[in-house]
């Protein structure tokens, strides 16, 4: 990928990436931080990173990969309690929005990143498999609690919200 | 009715919405900076690996080449020439820095030029070559201790190598903080897979070697 062929790429999916990455963890500027450096690995890689045909596959799982690093990093440290305590998700959205945001933070991290492959991504299940590394058996399984999990919660809370 | 598909959609559109891309250039500059860190630490570390045998085998050498002292630094009335050269069955390698010692107690490097010819040329490779600390501990460096890299691509299949380093390509580069002693290197990288001469290839499973010689700036 050369230097026009990489800046197209990066304009046409920064901000989905940066989207679906939220979706994923929870925290927009974390982010927004771990694709913009995972569009830096990409290119000290240019040579490597394209050559399955699947590059924007490449940044989502390199950006996935970084947030998670920083976040076991965080765990032990003073960014825990920032991460922990009561957030505001996105700013100004609406009660559902929060709702939903708040409902998917809930989940166990993989089922979180399953759901948003599928739903957000529109990868399939062998997909979403090669892309996290675990069985397609496994993908089902995180699909299926996943939607058990967020579902009640949102019934739970999005009727007060509305009604408020 | 509650639609998992949509509501993913719309959160994640208010962030991308909201996000702010830093510029492409400075996305390129730092990617550009990432990979000669890169290419400088993998390099090192080979460098290290073989360090102590290479630098052995550099002082063997260096008798060859008639030098007097074991680093084959010589002072010149332009400052010091410091010559390695290295021949296995990979081919041979070699490399010539001139420096100078600076009042301040730094190193500045003047140019280099290096020259090599592969018995099996690599697919994809390149010539690094990297200035580090000197091995005066024979502890291996540490890949943050790279001072700096500099890599030439090699055509693919291309057997014999020259070149040389100097004027705009060492400018903000070429002058090393050190002190002691510090290393310079040269190596062909990826590794290159090699049989022993003799054995069934057919048995043997080729192990990968790195073309390497490296040597010491004394001061």
């Amino acid at each position: 990928m050369d230097r026009d062929e990489f800046t197209t790429f990066y304009t046409a999916t920064f901000h989905r990436l940066v989207g679906q990455l939220y979706a994923m963890t929870g925290d927009r500027l974390e982010a927004q931080d771990a694709v913009q450096e995972a569009f830096v690995r990409a290119w000290a890689r240019r040579t490597k990173f394209d050559r399955d045909g699947t590059p924007e596959g490449w940044i989502r799982v390199t950006a996935w990969r970084i947030a998670a690093t920083r976040w076991r990093r965080a765990k032990d440290g003073r960014r825990l309690m920032e991460l922990a305590a009561p957030t505001e998700p996105v700013a100004g959205p609406t009660p559902d929005r929060v709702a939903f945001a708040e409902a998917l933070r809930k989940l166990p991290a993989e089922q979180r990143r399953a759901l948003v492959l599928y739903h957000l991504c529109d990868l399939t299940i062998e997909q979403i498999a090669t892309e996290t590394g675990a069985p397609a058996g496994t993908v089902k399984a995180r699909l299926a609690r996943g939607r058990a999990a967020v579902t009640p919660l949102l019934s739970d809370t999005t009727e007060p919200l509305v009604t408020r | 009715m509650f639609d998992l598909n949509d509501e993913m959609r719309q959160l994640a559109a208010e962030a991308s919405h909201n996000a702010r891309p830093m510029a492409v250039t400075e996305v390129i500059r730092r990617g550009n900076r990432r990979r000669t860190r890169t290419i400088a630490q993998r390099s090192i570390g080979g460098l290290s690996a073989v360090g102590l045998g290479a630098a052995v085998l550099f002082t063997g050498g260096a008798h060859h080449l008639g030098g007097a002292n074991p680093a084959a630094a010589g002072a010149t009335s332009g400052g010091n020439t410091l010559s390695v050269s290295s021949t296995s069955a990979l081919g041979n390698i070699s490399m010539r820095v001139k420096y100078v010692d600076l009042p301040t107690g730094k190193v500045h490097v003047v140019s280099v030029t290096y020259s090599g010819d592969l018995k099996k040329a690599p697919k994809r490779g390149s010539v690094e070559i990297e200035f580090g600390p000197g091995l005066a501990t024979g502890k291996p460096a540490k890949p943050t201790e790279v001072f700096f890299g500099i890599g030439a691509p090699l055509r693919p299949g291309q057997h014999h190598f020259s070149g040389s380093l100097s004027g705009k390509r060492l400018a903000g580069k070429g002058r090393l903080i050190v002190s002691g002693n510090s290393s310079a290197g040269i190596s062909v990288e990826p590794p290159i897979p090699w049989t022993p001469a003799g054995k069934n290839s057919g048995d043997l499973k080729p192990a990968k070697r790195t073309l390497t010689a490296i040597g010491i700036l004394t001061r």
